[in-house]
Parts: C-alpha cells; structure tokens; sequence
C-alpha cells in the first residue's frame, strides 16, 4: 500500500496532471489551521461534488509558494487568518476580483471584503481585554489605551508582540492615535507587563485565572474555547475571568478577519468562486461560528450563544488595506519600546 | 634532458582549470552535480539578499539585532556545553565500565533522538510555567501565591538551552561512544602505565583522541540549534533564526529575511570549517590495528547507583519525563482524529521518511564515492556548501527551493505547480538538502574504514568505479548506511516547517498534525500525533544503538 | 637473452608530479614475455607510483604505456584500470573481507561463464594450496594464505603483466623468506610478464632476473642482480646492494693513493677527484707482517653474525685516522687491540666521480 502511495506520489503526476484538467476540483491554499474549515469543504464536496485540496502553511510561504509557481500554479483559492496578507496580495497582483449574484445576495459589510471583490473576509475574532474576577471590577479598564495607564504595573499579560494579532492591533493604535502616541502606549504597555511576552492566548488566560496578572490581551475564540470546554479545569479558569470589549465608547473593539481571494492564475476559478459562495453561506458561516467561535461575517448567521452571552459590542471599522500599510510600522514602534 | 624536463614543470597540472575538469572523471563530476543541486537553493536565498532594504538593516541594529546574536550565542554556548558533558560523561560511564543494566542504558541513553525539539518546547513549557501543574500544584499545597516563591523560568534561554540538549546530546554520545570503542586499548594501558589513574587515563588520553568525534557531535547539536525555530519561540527566546522568521512574516520582507539568513550560514560556514579541520585531523589519530576487547571493569553496588545516576538524567529529562507529560496530555485530550485519518497521517509519515532516507543516503553515497574516487577538489567545496543545509531552518530552506523554481519558471517557463502540488518531490528535495550532512558525516567515516587498496584491488580486477561502488563499498557500509538512513529517517520524521510549505496537496503528517493542533492552542490534542513520532521514531532508534554496539573493530568481523 | 622478443610491457617517458613534487622523472622502461623485473629504491623513489601508473589507479601526465602491444596510456587518453590487462597485488593484500576465498578469486572473472569462473578459481586455488579455505573468510587466514590469495585473485584474470607491489612487507621475517621462494616459483610458473617493487635490495636480487634501480623518481640502473654487485653506476647503487667502506682521493700521475693503499688509474687524468669504494666483504685480514701490500689496522671491536664476522678496525693514522669495516665468513677470533694487515683486491675497488 506504501509502495503504491509512493508511486502515485512521484511518478504518476504526469497522469495526475492530464486527468486534473476535467476532474472537478478546487485547490485551497489556506493559512488557517482549523478542522472546522475542513468540516466546511466536506459539506461543500457533499454539495457540490467538487472535490477540494489543500494545502495549509504560513501565509507569506503561501505567497512565496504561488509567486514561485507562477503561471502554472494550481492554487484557486487563497485563505489566511490576516485580511492585512489578503489585501498585500491583491495589491501585489496576485487575486482576481470575484463578485456574482449570490456572492452579492450575501451582504457581507463592506469593510470585511475589498471593494472590489479581491478578497472576501469570512470571520472575525475580537481582541479583548481578559480579567481577573476577584481582583478587578470591569468599571476600572475601557480601552486598548489605558492597559499603558501606571496603575496596571506588573499586571498585563501578552503574548509575543511578533505575533499577527500583536502586530495588528498596534497598526490598529497606530491608524487611530497617530505614530506618536501609539508609540507611548506601547512603551507604557511594556512597562506593566507581568512577565515577558509568551505563549498563546490561551496561556495568558489561565495566568490571569491563576493570578500571575490581572489583564491580559486574548481572543473571544480562545475564551469561548474555554467556555465550552468538555473539561472540568478549562471551565473552572473560564468562571474566575471575565472579558472587556474595548474602546465602545469611541472607535469599537479591534477585530481580527480571515479572508479568503481568488487566485488570479486559478485553473478552476470557477469552482473557486463556487466555494467562495459556499464559504459564506449561512450553512458554512453556522460552523464558523459554533465549530469555531468565530464571528461571522454572513449578518443572517448569529455567533455563538456563549460568545453572544459575553455581551452585545461594536467592532471597529476593519481597514485591511491600511492596517497592512501600517504594520511595518508597528513593527518598528515595538521593536523600539521592547515590546518582544 | 634534465633541462628540458625541467621547463616543464613549473606548469604544475592541477593549476589549469581545464586539466581540472578533465582530470575529475565521470564520478567526481556526478558528485560535483549532485553537491551544486543541493545547494542551489542556498545559493538562491544568497543571490536573493544582494537587494537593497533600505534602512530595516540600521532599525534592526539598533533595536533587535544585538538581542538576536546575544540569545543566539548564550543559546549556542549552554546546548553546546551541556550536550559535550553529557554526550561524553555517558558514553564514557557505558562504554568502559561494566555494570548492572549497562546494555539497556546503551540504547535508552538514545531514545530522546526520537523526541522533536518542538515537540518537548511546548510539554515542559505547559509543564513548568507560572500557570502550569507543576506551580499551581506548589501553590495548591504551600498557599504561596505569585511572588511568594522562586521558581526557574522555564521560557528562558537557560530553560530552552538545558531543554534542547536534553534531546541533542544524543549526537555527541553517538559519536562519543563509537570514537571510544575505536580507540584501541593499548593506548589506554599505554597511559596506565605511564602513571595515569583511571581518570586520568581518560582525560589525558581518551579525551584527546575522541577529540574529532567530540566536536563532531556538538557540531550536529549546535547546527540543530541554529535551525530551529519551533523550539526556541515556544520559548519565547529571540534568535537568529527566530528573526529570519520574523522579518519575513511580520515584517514581510523575504529580502531582509535571506540577507539575515545568509548572515547565519556564514557564520554556519565558519563552524563547519571548524569542524572540518578538526575532522581533518582525524586521520592523524589512527591508532594501531590491533584491538583488544575493552576491559570493563565491573563497578560496586555504589559505582553502579552512580553510573545509573549519571546516563538516567539525561534520559529523564530528554525521553521520560516528557513522555509522561505527553501521555497525561493524550489522556486528557478530546482528539477529533478518526483511525482513517490517524493511519494516513502515520502512513504519509512513514512514506517521507521512508523514501527520504533513501533518498539521502543514496545521493550521498554517490558524492562521498565521486569525492573520494576522483579527490577532487570542486566536489568537494561543492559539498561544503551542501553541508549548510543541516544548518539552515527548513523554512529558509522551502524559500530556497521555491526561490530557485521560480527562477526555472521566470527563465525557462517551466512552471512545477503540478510537480509540487501533486508530488512530494518537491519535498524529498527539501530533505536532500536539509539532512543530507546527517546520511554524509557517516558515511564518510565508514569509507574513512575501508582501505583505499581495496578499491584499487577492484579495479584492476576489471571493475568500473559504480561498479567497486556497488560489489565492495555497498556491502562493506553496510551498517554506516543503515545507520545513515535511521538517522535521516527519524530526522524526517520530526521535520516540520520544509514539509508544510513544500507538500503536496491533502498530505498531512503527524508534525503536521501536532503543529496543527498546537498553532491552534489544543496542547492535548498534539499530543497524540507528537507521541506517535516518538513511537514512530523509536525502532530506528533502538536498531542504530544495536549496530554501534557491533561496529567495535574486531568485532562481527 | 630475451632482449630480442618483443616486450610486454613499454614504457617511454614517464614523468609524474604530485602537486609540486615530482614522484617520477622521465622513466623508460621495458619487460620481456615471462621476465620478472624487480624495481628496488628507497621509500619515496617513485617505485610504487609507477605500477599505480602502469595499472591505472593513477592517470599518465605525461609519457605512454603500452602493454602487449597496446598503447594503454597516453597523457591524452587513458584506459581506466579495469579495462587493462594487467593484476595487481597490493602491500596489504586488499582481500575484500566480505567475501570468502572463492568469492575474493572469482572476483574479477564476472564476464566469463559461471562454469568457466568456478573452474579457474578451483584451478588457482589448487595451484596455491588452498582448496581447503575456498569458503573461509580473509582474516581466518594466516598471512602467509592471505598472500597467496591476493596473487591468486591477480592472476585469476591471465593478465599479460603482473604488479606486486611489496609483496612480502606485510609479512613477518620468517614466514616472508619462506612466501618469497614459493611466490617466485608460483609466478615463474605461470609465465606472466611481472613487475615486482620493494626496497629490499636483498629482495630484490632473489626475485628479479633484471633489477631496477630507482632513486628520486629516477632510474638509476637496470642490470642484471651480480652486474648491479660487481658493476654499480654510482656510489648510491653500491651501497645499495652492500656494505662499503669509502674514501675520497685525487688522482696523482695515474695513481690513487687510499687509507687503504695505493691504486692504478691510468685512465684518469691527474688532479681528477673521484670516491674510491669497497666493499665490506672484498677485504681480507692477514697476520700483520704476512704481506708487503698490507696496511696494518687495530681491530676496534668484532660481531660475530652466524654465517659471518663483521669486524671494525681502526686505520693508522694521527689520533683518529678512521676507521673501515670488514666481513669475512664464519667465525674469526679477533681481540680488540689486536694489529693485523688488511688487502684490498684491486680488481674490486670501485670508483666513482666525486660528489
């Protein structure tokens, strides 16, 4: 059986090649690492009988990797976990624009898709602020800007600022507040930090529950993770926190988009376009939003009743484009203050 | 006549470069283009940094770059020294000294090979943090609470250098252990007699002589840790490599990323001239052709608590104390995996590694022959630029690669989209290039064993140099092969970034899934897959301790 | 002699270098059908080189090759090793010590039949003496057997040249005068062109019906083993084959005049330098008084070898006029301090420019 994989693998692909031209299927390449955007393409094959490939990896080698394929790559679909890539590549060239009747039908918020149909957002995290229950009252943080505030010395937790979330909601800062200031409210972050950046968001949830800070930054995916948890311990760190939506009084709450464009040298484009559709239809937005506690962008699909539980709030308005445009900056902003 | 003979010489026939390509011969110039094949990529990431990045280059130095190269040193220096004092104190404590349960520490003293570097980052890193078992059980029991104590930082460069060396000393007690049993007792009584002790005899005369083994050996574990980046930004420790990975996904500068990682590779090719002096030097260590079996002295009840205390430490922390984590995680886990899936996953594993084993040791068995039948000089830079693959993070490496197919497509027209998406060529290649130092070391050492008469004897008795290769060298390296494919095998096994981004489409592997599962915080639900490549690993590992413990000159003659 | 039948092996112009240093100079040689030559210099004279040459495990920079007739090697265009008629016996014996004796002989017959393969190896192995161990392994062997598989497996191919290249080196004293004689015979026996290397010059002579001197990558003497004895080409070939005792003189109206005596050279002209050699073996020792051509001596010391007594005698002279050696057979009773009178036949004085 080995033997047979291992042929079929290296020296059949001329066969592979020739027979891929009727055979119908579309090929994903995506940043996101979830099986729930598995589950989706299976009931997209149910649907359709359209077969779906993937290959997942980082979104830069995936770029790296179309780019190095060029006229000939088999990649139709592109989908990462950072709108910011998205809109790069379809400044880089890489997407086609897609739009159709039923893609239309959907009424996906302007500011999570590109006005020209380059890229289409299919879900939204928000950045909160995680804090301990027994320790904190919800009235002394409102926004993004005050975990720089001297009182919470010692207190806040992060992960790496390397990471995209990290760097997203500094370009945020920075598209709201201006360089300079967002400058000050990194240094001012770095300076409360509990301990140096690490771990996942996970990780800076259960340090708050375990009291190693009193604030941290997270996702709503990870806490509604937690939250429905079928274990008894992940439960119990999700009763001893509580979450705060930012900057309602002002600007709403950053929002993390995954997105998903149309690869401009897509062979079956087509198809692309059809699980384009069927990615944002309501049956596929449903398991965006119970199978991974994700906001969905289908305004006809209700997220998750423990993430709706967490409260009613506004997202800030999601500029891909300039969010992508402001990171290298943000980059630098913390690169100078230590934010690691 | 004297005069005429003499003008001739000057002219000195391996100056010219065309006597050159003629004089390197069919094998030497297939070794010459298998070692360039090798390092194109790296050629590619190099050609890629001669672009201009404006001022990233002075912001870096002014702010990360100096805590890039300090992390990077400190790391280098802690994995370098506690893998030589490991490596070499178990080797010495099993291989010269006779006592209760020798045999089984000889092979268990191996199995944290099997462990991936990334894999033991994210379970002791769960394990010992502030919010982890291990503290909230002290906190539980003392009523201590944050700062009331002081426990080690695990996310340290001290955490992540004892962490990583705990699975790559087995490296250096590899080639410990074999440069040990070369040695040939006499010299060691030799010593005895001169008035050293026991000890003695070790440090001032087994020390030296396995010097180039030594050093070998850290230099595998120092060039794994330059490589690694799973591992070490678990650990929140900012490296080089680190870095490389940051300026290309964060600050989305692939340019600035190759620039930094040509930085790397030259400081690599610094290491490996290092290394390879000191190998070079090797041949001067010859000792007499005579052996004797070691003479083991049986250890006392005490002697032996002692010996078990020194070769279960590393075990301890490198194979035992993980694998309970990583069963306690399993346990704990709600894996979604289905058995169809989990025996593809293993299968895919199986099949990379299989078939990417023998790969490897195939192309470097023909340029290690090619290099050593025709001694030419061009194959052999050329393999010196190959060797860095072992060296660059396999994400440099997949760039490389499709750095270089680009190129095909840009000059050529040949687009490999199909190749690479329907095809793990494009993932054996990267393999070929990142492990191909770990199937040469090997088996360059194994045809340092076989004299070079026999391949003259070969000849003249009408056999063509593929020929000698394949009825005298092949069954003569037989164990160095085998050892060369397991290593590569388990290698393979745990590689991660090279595979994700060169695979074919729906090819997933257990690293993979591991990765997966982790990138998306579902420690527990990794663990399983991570367990399996312990598993999966372990047989090659068990098998490669049997054939150093028969590789003993004199011995399976 | 064979000078008249057309050689086997040719070799014209042969110069090798190393890097910068040149391992052969110039070398021209030939051997007859069924000759054994024996090619004798010192460690580093390019001796070993040239049958690395000859068999192709080094390429030919510049000079040919011929074998039977063939040219095999040009600095152009060289036959690779496994297509030239010609075996090889290496120092070590390079016995593959994966495969048995049998499989070691069949080794290089893998273009001939398999019936025809087994009943050469079966022929060689009784030729050697060896059918007993067809199925041993190498190192089970003594290394005397190992020997004799190694040339067994060279020749198992009728090569029209045989290279032996130190043969017997890897051998133990005893065993190799034993080997030697048995070795010789075999090859003798099999009338294969051979060339032979060593730096025994003792070796040599048993050996080769034609011995080649070679030092520095040069040749410096082809002749026949008492030629080279009585008849040297320079003083490094006289002692070569033997101990001498020298002295450097000028030549005075056709006369030399030596610690040793005085010599006849009316060939030479006056004031010519030249060393004056002889050998240890050709001096004889007389009662002091006993000849009137006598020089008398005092024996320094005496050792007593078996066959012979080499005796150290101190010359007259000031102090220290030197000191020269003798051997004579069986066992002499000298006492040290004792005067006696040494002669030297003229006829075996030999001379040789002055360096």
């Amino acid at each position: 059986m080995f033997a047979r994989k291992i042929a079929g693998l290296t020296f059949a692909f001329g066969a592979f090649a020739a027979a891929s031209v009727q055979a119908q299927e579309v090929n994903v390449y995506n940043s996101r690492h979830y099986n729930t955007d598995r589950a989706i393409y299976e009931t997209f094959t149910k649907a359709t009988g359209i077969k779906v490939n993937i290959i997942e990896g980082n979104h830069d080698e995936l770029i790296q990797r179309i780019k190095s394929e060029g006229a000939g790559s088999p990649a139709d679909l592109f989908i990462t976990v950072d709108a910011g890539r998205l809109a790069a590549a379809a400044k880089e060239g890489l997407l086609a624009p897609v739009t159709s009747p039923a893609l239309d039908a959907i009424k996906v918020p302007a500011n999570l898709r590109d006005p020209n149909g380059a890229w289409w957002g299919l879900s939204t995290r928000a950045r909160i602020i995680v804090y301990a229950k027994d320790r904190v009252k919800p009235e002394q943080i409102k926004d993004y800007e005050d975990l720089a505030k001297p009182e919470w010395k010692g207190q806040v937790l992060t992960r790496s600022g390397t990471h995209p979330y990290s760097l997203a909601l500094t370009a945020s800062i920075i598209d709201a507040d201006g360089e300079e200031k967002a400058e000050a409210w990194v240094k001012g972050l770095v300076a409360n930090l509990a301990r140096q950046p690490q771990g996942g968001d996970t990780d800076q949830i259960k340090a708050v529950a375990v009291g190693e800070g009193d604030l941290a930054l997270a996702n709503t995916y990870y806490v509604g993770k937690l939250i429905t948890s079928a274990k008894q311990e992940d439960r119990a760190v999700a009763e001893k926190i509580g979450v705060i939506f930012p900057n309602q009084g002002n600007r709403g709450t950053h929002v993390n988009l995954s997105g998903a464009g149309v690869v401009k040298t897509s062979p079956n484009a087509e198809n692309a376009r059809k699980l384009l559709e069927h990615l944002l239809s309501p049956e596929a937005q449903r398991m965006f939003a119970d199978g991974n506690m994700e906001f969905p962008v289908n305004p006809a699909v209700k997220p998750h009743p423990e993430l709706i539980k967490l409260g009613d709030f506004k997202a800030a308005d999601v500029n891909a484009a300039s969010f992508a445009d402001h990171t290298p900056q943000a980059l630098r902003i913390m690169d100078r203050a230590g934010w690691k | 006549m004297a005069m005429a003979t003499d003008a001739k010489s000057p002219g000195s026939p391996s100056l010219s470069p065309r006597r050159l390509l003629s004089r390197i011969g069919p094998t030497g110039f297939l070794a010459f283009l298998l070692a360039i094949l090798i390092a194109v990529p790296i050629l590619a990431v190099f050609a890629q940094s001669f672009t201009s990045t404006g001022d990233l280059w002075s912001h870096m130095a002014r702010t990360v770059l100096p805590d890039y190269i300090a992390n990077t040193l400190i790391l280098l220096g802690i994995v370098g020294s506690a893998t030589l004092v490991t490596g070499t104190a178990c080797a010495w404590t099993v291989t010269m000294h006779d006592f209760r349960g020798r045999t089984l520490l000889q092979w268990l003293l191996l199995l944290p090979l099997a462990m991936p570097a990334y894999v033991m980052a994210y379970t002791y890193t769960d394990f010992l943090q502030f919010a982890g078992p291990v503290q909230s059980w002290l906190r539980a029991t003392f009523g201590w609470r944050r700062g009331d104590y002081w426990f080690p930082e695990i996310r340290s460069a001290w955490g992540a250098g004892l962490v990583l060396a705990s699975v790559l000393y087995p490296y250096v007690y590899v080639l410990a252990r074999a440069a040990f049993l070369e040695q040939s007792v006499c010299v060691l009584e030799a010593g005895r007699t001169l008035g050293c002790s026991a000890f003695g005899a070790f440090r001032r005369v087994a020390l030296p002589l396995a010097r180039p083994a030594l050093v070998a050996g850290v230099g595998y574990a120092l060039m794994e840790t330059l490589a690694d980046f799973g591992a070490v930004s678990y650990f929140g420790i900012d490296t080089f490599t680190v870095g490389i990975y940051r300026t290309w996904f964060a600050v989305h500068s692939p340019t600035m990323a190759a620039q930094l990682a040509a930085v790397l590779l030259l400081f690599v090719l610094a290491l490996v001239g290092l290394e390879r002096l000191s190998r070079g030097r090797m041949r001067f260590h010859q000792t007499t052709s005579r052996y004797r079996a070691l003479p083991a002295p049986r250890l006392s009840r005490r002697g032996t608590a002692a010996a078990w205390a020194v070769c279960l430490t590393p075990v301890f922390f490198g194979f035992l104390l993980p694998g309970a984590v990583l069963i306690r995680m399993v346990l704990r886990g709600e894996t979604e995996l289905t058995m169809a899936r989990f025996t593809d996953l293993v299968a895919n594993t199986v099949i990379l590694g299989a078939s990417g084993a023998a790969l490897v040791v195939g192309t470097a068995l023909l340029v290690i022959h090619g290099v050593r039948h025709d001694r030419s000089r061009l194959a052999l830079g050329a393999v010196r630029l190959a060797s860095l693959g072992y060296a660059t993070p396999g994400t440099v490496i997949a760039v490389g690669i499709l750095l270089a197919v680009g190129l095909l497509h840009d000059w050529a027209g040949w687009s490999v989209g199909t190749l690479l998406g329907s095809t793990i060529v494009g993932i054996l290649y990267g393999y070929l290039i990142r492990f191909f130092v770990v199937a040469y070391g090997p088996l360059e050492s194994g045809f340092a064993k076989i004299g070079p008469n026999l391949e003259g004897a070969a000849r003249s008795l009408g056999h063509s140099p593929f020929q000698v290769l394949r009825r005298v060298h092949l069954p003569l390296l037989r164990p160095s092969l085998l050892s060369a494919a397991m290593l590569v095998f388990v290698d393979i096994c745990k590689e991660l970034p090279a595979t994700m981004i060169l695979r074919p489409f729906n090819f997933d592997t257990l690293a993979i899934e591991a990765f997966r599962m982790a990138s998306t915080e579902r420690l527990d639900d990794a663990a399983l897959p991570a367990l399996v490549i312990v598993l999966v690993g372990l047989a090659p590992v068990i098998y490669l301790s049997r054939t150093i413990a028969a590789s003993r000159p004199g011995h399976g003659g | 002699m064979t000078e008249f039948s057309a050689p086997t092996v040719v070799l014209t112009g042969i110069t090798h270098h190393y890097g910068r240093h040149r391992a052969v100079d110039d070398v021209s040689l030939s051997v007859s059908p069924r000759e054994v030559v024996c090619i004798v210099g010192p460690s580093g004279c390019g001796k070993s080189t040239l049958l690395r040459l000859i068999s192709g495990l080094e390429t030919v920079q510049a000079g040919t090759i011929a074998v039977g007739g063939t040219t095999l090697a040009t600095a152009e265009r060289s036959l690779p090793p496994e297509k030239r008629p010609v075996g090889m016996m290496f120092q070590d014996f390079a016995l593959f010590p994966h495969l048995t004796v049998a499989g070691n002989i069949a080794f290089g017959q893998t273009d001939r039949p398999r019936a025809e393969r087994s009943r050469r190896v079966a022929e060689l192995l009784e030729l050697m003496g060896l059918a007993r161990y067809a199925d041993a392994y190498p190192h089970t062997l003594s290394g005397g057997q190992q020997q004799r598989v190694a040339l067994a497996r060279a020749m198992a191919r009728d090569p029209q040249v045989l290279l032996l290249d130190e043969p017997f080196s890897a051998l133990d004293e005893q065993l190799r005068r034993s080997v030697r004689g048995e070795v010789v015979r075999l090859i003798r026996a099999s009338g294969i062109a051979t060339i032979v290397v060593t730096h025994d010059p003792e070796e040599a002579m048993e050996i080769g019906s034609r011995v080649v001197v070679m030092e520095a990558g040069r040749i410096v003497q082809t002749a026949t083993p008492l030629d080279l004895y009585r008849n040297p080409a320079n003083s490094f070939v006289a002692r070569l084959f033997g101990e001498v005792n020298r002295f450097e003189a000028t030549v005075e109206d056709g006369h030399l005049t030596t610690p040793l005596g005085r010599f006849a050279t009316p060939a030479l002209e006056s004031g010519t330098r030249v060393e004056v050699a002889c050998r240890i073996e050709d001096m004889a020792l007389a009662p002091l008084g006993e000849r009137p051509d006598a020089v008398p001596v005092r024996v320094r010391h005496s050792s007593f070898l078996g066959a012979s007594t080499r005796i150290c005698l101190d010359l007259p002279g000031k102090d220290d006029g030197g000191e020269v050696h003798a051997r004579l057979p069986g066992h002499v009773d000298v006492k040290p301090g004792e005067e006696l009178a040494a002669v030297v036949d003229a006829k075996r004085v030999m001379l040789f420019p002055a360096v």
